[in-house]
């Protein structure tokens, strides 16, 4: 697409703002603004795991060896805290922060400024919060969920409401933006049926986000009024309950996992036929199906709650809406795989990290409809079995898909192609390690070993240790990802070609490797053989 | 916040500021500031009615 | 540290335990409690708790097939259509008949699950016809036993804390230096799974649980049940129970309540009625809503149902 490297071209580098400060604090450029969402998430991500590797190194073995119960407490809902909002939520806004206007020939989100507001907002919050682990009486140790009484018992609770509060904030501006540059700044002909599927995904999230983070800063907010302002919303001595937090609470929660799956749902669909060579199976059906997933999503929250004691009428509403859920989920997957059939596949990097992605969230999805039986769930939940569920679904599904988009963008976004033997080799590790650290996780919730416990019984050593030996691993393994990275930004010497992969199609490839500081200041035209989905028919 | 001065406020430094967008671009950001608002509104509703719920929820004494 | 060490008891146990696990896997012998290298859930002993139990294996087995037909698909494509092999990108990108298909069997599939879970729900929730009441309340970090009422009569005062036995206490502290693999009960290591008084329960009755909590949300959960509930201050759960086999039970609180969530075990002795009858009166006798608090715990639940001493874990 000659015409928009031409466009482009004369406006690369000397555009950039000279300074650092000008450049990055002040910026205002959508490219920017997504890569100060990635190193954030990149840093959160480590601080995160640094809890986990705290968190399996007490488990290694029955007894505590190196920190008390209560600062085990303290790292388990941090890290739950940090790896959602701290890691993988800015991970997937800078994706779409990166990749939205460049797919739909925007020149840049439609609100520059609040975007960098979104964004700056980010690293305050979480200063905020991690500060408490510093504070006497330390963090917040009652859980990521904050159910009440337990966690007005805290003495940070105040920090940690606020913390949260400005990360709503930011997640809504991102969320508001991401809807305002996708209804409106697309180019003329990428209608809406023509868009990427992950510019699809990131639309429907983006009405999650707006839907839900708002119910979350009510529900944190009536903790903060219980616990210093005298009201009763949860406390059952004033006339209130406990309860009705955890509804309130799930009704933001339940939509906050499709939040942070959607977006994957989207990169995948993107990967998967780019190496393939072959255009995604039913482009319809999987819009629907994601819409379908988003709608659900309201009305499952009290899975999360089957062991609350409903009546017997809502726990079986709530199953069978939890059920439903596999329908369209599963259509996802078989039209992924319905893709590659018939296909000319190669497999680089990012193919691999997709259909790992596919595999082990599949994985997850098998133990999550085992989990909506609500008389099997009186015996998983809270078990290790749900750790297992959920670390199958954020880890080895939305990380994945993340590392499989760094993998796949990297070269448009620095203009190097990164090491493919060092890709494969972080995979290679990955995946291995992810597995030894999570699947004993299923028999440990089987045998009936409760979650969020800093030591256990002897009969649950034998797996612990095996967990721990691979959660180990696991994190070294990311080690390899920063190495990759940090050799392909800065010392990579292999140029990346505009199109990159063979097989890629849509705007984004039409710009050159680097993507210029500036792209699309004047709309491209869009021709349909050029877009992955520019002639369906189904 | 005003929409005629859109990305002005790097002035020379910037390349995309309004005036460099074709008049159709700037159709469209004012379009979406407008969409912006109203997804806002929405959002902020949400806040209110989350609590104003369980106000009166309580206040029923239904829970 | 402990002295011990993993390694050493680990592969010591392994055989026997791998022997006796796989035993109990492949006879169906039901397993009251966790024991090494366990990969199942249980089959509990109680009339009830078959129903989960068949539930995990019947949806883990359908999961087993489809997982079978969707991997396996993946990796023939992955093996055929390999661009190394020659293969050339087909064009087609839909097709309705197998999208139909692949809509429909998923529905028909989670239709009868759903019916199953369903039926089990019902046995579940039928609290109806119970013989006998215990309240059962959580607080930071134990859990006080109520007997309300046993075939019809009102039973007065009696009632008692249960909390982590003293001996687990001790191992448990940081750098205390004790094993945990020493902590055993009749040959059972019991480490973070043994109280200082046990529920004493008759078996073949049905008893109503109705459960509470006096500070923070707990949850009682004993596997071998079948359930857990949550224990919520300001709410009254049911649930029940009607034990077949005699034996001791153990469990452990499933929702965090602080800082030591990890120690608030449950032990439940299910005796024979007539033993249950003689511990009762015994306990009627003394009553005391809360008998002082024995100091020999560590070993035991004998010490605290003396008229008790035929049942075996």
């Amino acid at each position: 697409m000659a015409h928009a490297a031409t466009q482009d071209h004369h406006d690369d580098h000397h555009s950039a703002p000279k300074g650092f400060f000008r450049r990055w604090v002040m910026s205002t450029n959508h490219k920017d603004i997504g890569t100060l969402y990635l190193v954030f998430a990149l840093t959160m991500f480590f601080i995160g795991g640094s809890f986990a590797m705290v968190i399996r190194a007490e488990l290694f073995k029955p007894g505590l060896q190196l920190v008390q119960p209560y600062f085990f407490n303290q790292m388990t809902t941090m890290h739950a805290l940090v790896m959602i909002f701290g890691a993988i939520m800015p991970a997937f806004v800078g994706l779409g922060n990166w990749m939205i206007p460049l797919m739909i020939g925007a020149p840049d989100m439609a609100l520059p400024r609040m975007n960098n507001l979104s964004f700056w907002i980010l690293p305050f919050a979480f200063l905020l919060m991690l500060s408490t682990l510093f504070l006497p009486g330390g963090g917040p140790s009652g859980g990521w969920t904050m159910y009440p009484p337990l966690s007005l018992q805290s003495s940070s609770l105040a920090y940690v409401v606020f913390a949260i509060h400005l990360m709503g904030i930011s997640s809504i501006m991102g969320a508001i933006n991401i809807i305002a540059t996708i209804l409106n700044m697309r180019a003329p002909g990428m209608d809406l049926l023509k868009m990427p599927i992950f510019v699809w995904s990131w639309l429907i999230t983006a009405f999650l986000l707006i839907a839900v983070m708002p119910v979350l800063a009510g529900a944190v907010t009536m903790l903060l009024t219980d616990k210093y302002f005298g009201t009763n919303f949860f406390n059952a001595a004033g006339g209130g309950d406990p309860v009705l937090y955890q509804h309130i609470f799930w009704f933001f929660g339940h939509p906050e996992v499709y939040i942070m799956i959607l977006p994957a749902f989207g990169i995948i669909s993107e990967i998967v036929p780019t190496f393939a060579r072959k255009p995604i199976f039913g482009y319809k059906a999987m819009v629907l199906a994601i819409a379908a997933i988003a709608f659900l999503s309201f009305i499952v929250w009290a899975h999360h709650m089957f062991a609350v004691g409903l009546p017997m009428g809502a726990e079986i509403f709530f199953m069978y809406a939890t059920m439903l859920i596999a329908v369209p989920t599963g259509i996802k997957v078989f039209n992924w795989v319905a893709t590659m059939w018939g296909g000319s596949m190669t497999f680089e990097t990012p193919m691999l990290f997709a259909i790992a992605f596919i595999i082990l969230f599949t994985l997850g999805g098998f133990s999550g409809l085992m989990m909506a039986l609500v008389p099997a769930d009186f015996q998983y939940h809270d078990t290790y079995f749900i750790v297992a569920h959920f670390h199958y679904v954020l880890v080895t599904g939305a990380l994945f898909a993340i590392i499989a988009a760094a993998y796949y963008w990297l070269p448009k976004w620095t203009g190097h192609m990164y090491s493919e033997t060092w890709g494969k080799i972080h995979f290679w590790n990955s995946v291995v390690w992810v597995n030894v650290l999570f699947f004993p996780q299923h028999f440990l919730g089987l045998a009936g070993m409760p979650r969020r416990i800093p030591d256990y019984n002897v009969a649950f050593a034998n797996f612990n240790m095996i967990s721990s030996i691979g959660g180990f691993l696991f994190g070294a393994s990311q080690l390899i990802f920063i190495g990759v990275l940090i050799h392909c930004v800065f010392f990579s010497k292999k140029k990346a070609t505009d199109r990159v992969w063979e097989g890629a199609k849509g705007l984004e490839w039409t710009v050159p490797s680097p993507a210029p500081h500036h792209t699309f200041a004047i709309a491209p035209i869009v021709r349909d053989e050029e877009l992955a989905h520019g002639h369906v028919e189904d | 916040m005003d929409g005629s001065s859109q990305a002005n406020i790097s002035g020379n430094r910037m390349v995309l500021d309004q005036q460099a967008l074709d008049p159709e671009q700037s159709r469209r950001l004012r379009r979406a500031r407008r969409t912006a608002m109203i997804a806002g509104a929405v959002a902020v509703s949400f806040f209110v009615f989350s609590i104003a719920q369980l106000l009166w929820v309580q206040h029923m004494g239904l829970r | 540290m402990t002295s011990g060490g993993i390694r050493h008891h680990g592969i010591r146990r392994m055989a026997t335990v791998v022997a006796t696990g796989a035993f109990a896997l492949l006879c169906g012998v039901a397993r009251a409690n966790p024991v090494p290298w366990q990969m199942d859930m249980t089959k509990g002993a109680t009339t009830y708790s078959h129903v989960p139990y068949d539930l995990n294996m019947v949806s883990l087995l359908v999961c087993v097939v489809i997982g079978i037909l969707v991997y396996g698909a993946m990796f023939i494509a992955m093996f055929r259509f390999r661009k190394s092999r020659g293969a050339v990108a087909e064009k087609w990108s839909h097709n309705t008949v197998v999208e139909i298909i692949w809509t429909t069997i998923p529905v028909i599939i989670l239709a009868s699950l759903a019916w199953m879970a369903t039926n089990g729900m019902r046995k579940f929730y039928d609290t109806t016809g119970s013989q006998m009441t215990v309240k059962i309340t959580g607080y930071q970090w134990k859990w006080r036993y109520d007997y309300v009422d046993y075939e019809g009569k009102p039973i007065s005062k009696v009632g008692f804390m249960s909390k982590l036995d003293d001996l687990s206490n001790e191992t448990r502290q940081l750098h205390s230096g004790l094993d945990p693999y020493a902590v055993k009960t009749d040959g059972y290591n019991t480490y973070l799974l043994n109280v200082d008084k046990p529920l004493v329960l008759p078996i073949h009755t049905k008893i109503r649980f109705v459960i509470t909590a006096g500070d923070v949300i707990h949850s009682w959960f004993v596997p071998a049940f079948g359930w857990k509930m949550d224990a919520i201050p300001g709410v009254i759960n049911a649930a029940w129970t009607n034990i077949e086999k005699p034996g001791v039970y153990r469990g452990q609180c499933a929702e965090l309540c602080g800082q030591d969530h990890g120690y608030m075990p449950i032990v439940v002795k299910a005796v024979s009625k007539a033993d249950f009858a003689k511990w009762l009166a015994a306990q009627e006798k003394a009553s005391a809503p809360a008998p002082a608090a024995s100091a020999a715990a560590p070993q035991t639940a004998q010490v605290v149902a003396p008229a008790v001493g035929s049942a075996k874990g």
